[in-house]
């Protein structure tokens, strides 16, 4: 094993020398296999969310304990601002050494050469059997990795057991279905709307991520696949048309109201019973709704022709413009070790990648059953939909679907004019 | 404006020439002429580097495209600007930013008519009325927007809440209506700029002679009378001042529609404003050549109104 992680090793960067990245950067990366520990070097570390602070700092300071003339300093930016920060640092040659990476961005970035080949840190221990493959794929570009999964996402119910009782109606069971959901989140929307309660409040309109990325692959459908769109597949729409039929009859909460109250706010005020989230609102609902977490369960998403959610995850990257990129590459390897991502699973706010560390974070919320999350992702979890420059057609999908949600325009219709919009978007990408 | 001018360049050659001797110690006219020159050329190399090269490389881009980095780029002709004027967006969001403008300049009569009452002889607490008004501007747009946003909230904002006790039975959506959701983000607007407009008319009503008022009063004119023949023509040019900065902020208008107005609101489509417009274009999208075209186009507009507001001021602006 040990000899062939070091050919493969050796393979990926005999194919970087060929691919001409520049004599400075391969004498640099000629070695990345491991680092002296006397090693010295300033390296930058870029992330978003500021719940993950104590887990970042203490994964470099283990770092530190191997490589204690290695410093590293960290940056956060809010997520609204990261990726224009990002982009504009890219340009300007100025890019963090290492850094979060999400599945819209990656091929961009890949694609760009903005990004190092992470296939050399097979030598440093990264194993790559040792992630989900939907992961390991989403940080792939042309058969090279270009990222370490770092954690992962799948999509639930959250549910508010005190509505269920007050409104007469059974809580879900794993195995619902569409049907139950709908006729639950019907009988409780009819009975709260002299109080201003809805059976269930979703972000339809703002977070695809949590709501239709998800029925779509229920109902057999895609949204893209062998870069082509799959919205106007006929699966596809019935998918997106759910969504417009559950807001219709007043089951799900209609937009102006999400839009008003994001439904997170509106589930932790009562104001529904049912909200589809992924398990990273699971720290915020327990910070939130401390001392009342036993009124509150979650349920795997409702089947439609089959089972499905969608996931996705966050990825270790570096830079491939680095001043230190021997260093960053070992920082890189480091997060995406076994010791770091448990460190992660006590933090809590993510589920860590590394399989066999999970079992830690559904222990972080033992009120609630949160293996579910665990066990989508290996049981019917379908990718997230991205493609070369995925934010260009993914951030319009609101501008078309939304009057769909709404009944102003007709599913297939809004449907059909996306595709045609994402297929223009994405014969540019070539 | 061009009255002072005159004057001030009348009066620098009279210290030569009126009495060379006293004035020799203070420095010889040469030297007078050389400092100028220094310290404005700093100020203009600020300004060359930091307005007029951004305006020119933003002009070049605009006729570029270029990957999502800015890097690869390719003369590309007229073509950032066919695919604009073809964009159905851009009309829709020239209407919003003029809609929001014209509120704006609402705000700029509003505050005449606030600190002429501030300045009212014989008011007491005028300085806690300026600050009153004054705060508003010193907070932070973004933080503000926040609250306004609660505010407006359709469920369970304070106005809607008010107006259902006044047995409105339905009281809108606010911000998620069409039309009545940039009226609001107008009308937040025009409540951040009050502040400072009141502040510049303040300061514009100070520096009214108190005479005029009392000649006008020994000639019987009234206080509404006094106001609307001596402080409203007087203040004309602090007027003409606010009217060309709020044209200005107004087409540049974004944080407020950014802040209030959210990606998978229904109706942010039909809000955006000309720098919103490019604001996705560029940054969102990726299209910098694109982006850069609706920014030239901005610059047109502004430049455009800003002469034809300062060709009509000669019509309506006093100075004394």
């Amino acid at each position: 094993m040990k000899r062939r992680s070091f050919l493969t090793g050796a393979a990926a960067l005999a194919a970087m020398a060929v691919a001409g990245c520049g004599s400075k950067e391969s004498s640099s990366s000629s070695a990345p296999a491991t680092i002296d520990p006397d090693t010295t070097a300033n390296l930058t570390l870029a992330y978003w969310d500021k719940n993950q602070t104590g887990t970042v700092t203490a994964n470099i300071k283990s770092f530190n304990e191997k490589y204690p003339k290695v410093k590293v300093t960290t940056n956060l930016t809010a997520y609204a601002d990261y990726w224009t920060k990002l982009k504009t640092q890219a340009q300007g040659n100025e890019m963090p050494d290492v850094l979060w990476m999400n599945g819209p961005h990656i091929q961009l970035y890949a694609s760009n050469g903005m990004l190092a080949s992470l296939d050399g840190l097979t030598s440093q221990g990264i194993g790559w059997g040792n992630y989900p493959k939907a992961l390991v794929d989403l940080y792939s570009f042309d058969g090279t990795h270009f990222g370490i999964p770092k954690d992962f996402d799948t999509i639930g119910v959250f549910y508010n057991k005190d509505i269920f009782k007050a409104a007469g109606v059974a809580e879900p069971k794993a195995g619902w279905t569409w049907d139950d959901f709908h006729q639950k989140a019907k009988a409780i929307s009819d009975w709260g709307k002299s109080k201003g309660v809805w059976g269930c409040a979703a972000a339809f309109n703002s977070d695809a991520q949590s709501t239709y990325y998800n029925t779509i692959p229920q109902a057999d459908g895609f949204v893209i696949k062998d870069g082509k769109s799959g919205y106007d597949d006929p699966k596809t729409i019935a998918g997106l048309q759910c969504w417009t039929d559950w807001i219709k009859d007043g089951s799900v909460a209609p937009s102006k109201v999400a839009t008003s109250t994001p439904p997170d706010q509106m589930f932790e005020n009562g104001k529904c019973a049912m909200f589809w989230g992924g398990d990273w609102m699971a720290s915020q609902l327990a910070t939130d709704l401390k001392g009342k977490e036993e009124t509150f369960q979650v349920v795997e998403l409702p089947k439609g022709a089959k089972q499905a959610t969608v996931i996705h995850g966050l990825g270790w990257s570096v830079a491939e413009k680095s001043a230190n990129k021997a260093a960053a590459l070992a920082l890189a390897a480091h997060m995406g070790s076994e010791a770091a991502q448990t460190m992660e699973a006590k933090n809590g706010t993510a589920i860590p990648a590394f399989n066999g560390t999970q079992d830690a974070w559904v222990k972080t919320y033992p009120q609630w059953d949160m293996q579910l999350f665990v066990d989508a992702a290996s049981d019917y979890a379908v990718p997230y939909p991205v493609s070369k420059n995925t934010a260009v057609w993914a951030d319009k999908e609101p501008d078309y679907l939304t009057p769909a949600f709404s009944g102003t325009t007709p599913v297939p219709t809004a449907a059909k004019n996306l595709a045609d919009f994402m297929n223009a978007a994405l014969a540019k990408e070539k | 404006m061009t009255e002072v001018g005159a004057r001030d360049g009348r009066a620098v050659p009279s210290p030569g020439s009126a009495s060379p001797s006293g004035r020799r110690r203070r420095g010889s006219p040469t030297s007078v002429g050389a400092w100028p020159v220094a310290f404005i050329g700093l100020l203009m190399l600020g300004v060359a580097v930091f307005y007029y090269w951004p305006i020119v490389k933003n002009l070049i881009t605009s006729f570029q495209q270029t990957n999502a980095f800015g890097g690869d780029p390719q003369f590309v002709g007229f073509d950032n600007y066919t695919a604009l004027f073809q964009d159905p967006g851009l009309g829709r969001a020239i209407v919003n930013t003029v809609l929001y403008t014209v509120i704006l300049l609402l705000g700029v009569p509003l505050s005449v008519a606030i600190s002429a009452m501030i300045e009212l002889k014989g008011l007491r607490f005028k300085g806690l009325y300026r600050t009153v008004y004054f705060m508003p501007y010193l907070a932070m747009p973004m933080a503000v927007a926040q609250v306004w946003k609660i505010l407006y909230n359709g469920d369970f904002g304070l106005i809607n809440q008010v107006l259902k006790g006044l047995r409105v039975s339905n009281p809108p959506y606010w911000l998620v209506t069409p039309w009545l959701a940039l009226i609001s983000v107008s009308v937040f607007g025009l409540w951040c700029a009050i502040g400072f407009n009141v502040i510049i008319l303040s300061s514009g009503l100070k520096s009214i002679p108190v005479e005029l008022y009392e000649a006008a009063s020994i000639d019987g004119a009234t206080g509404l009378k006094q106001f609307r023949w001596i402080t409203v023509p007087l203040l004309t040019p602090s007027i003409f001042f606010l009217t060309i900065m709020t044209t200005i902020g107004g087409f540049q208008l974004f944080d407020a529609i950014y802040a209030m107005i959210s990606r998978g609101n229904p109706v942010e489509p039909q809000t955006r404003s000309l720098v919103r417009l490019f604001y996705q274009q560029a940054f969102v999208d990726s299209n910098q050549g694109g982006g850069a075209a609706i920014a030239i186009v901005i610059l047109a507009m502004v430049a455009v109104v800003t002469v034809i507001q300062f060709i009509g001021q000669k019509k309506w602006v006093n100075y004394v």
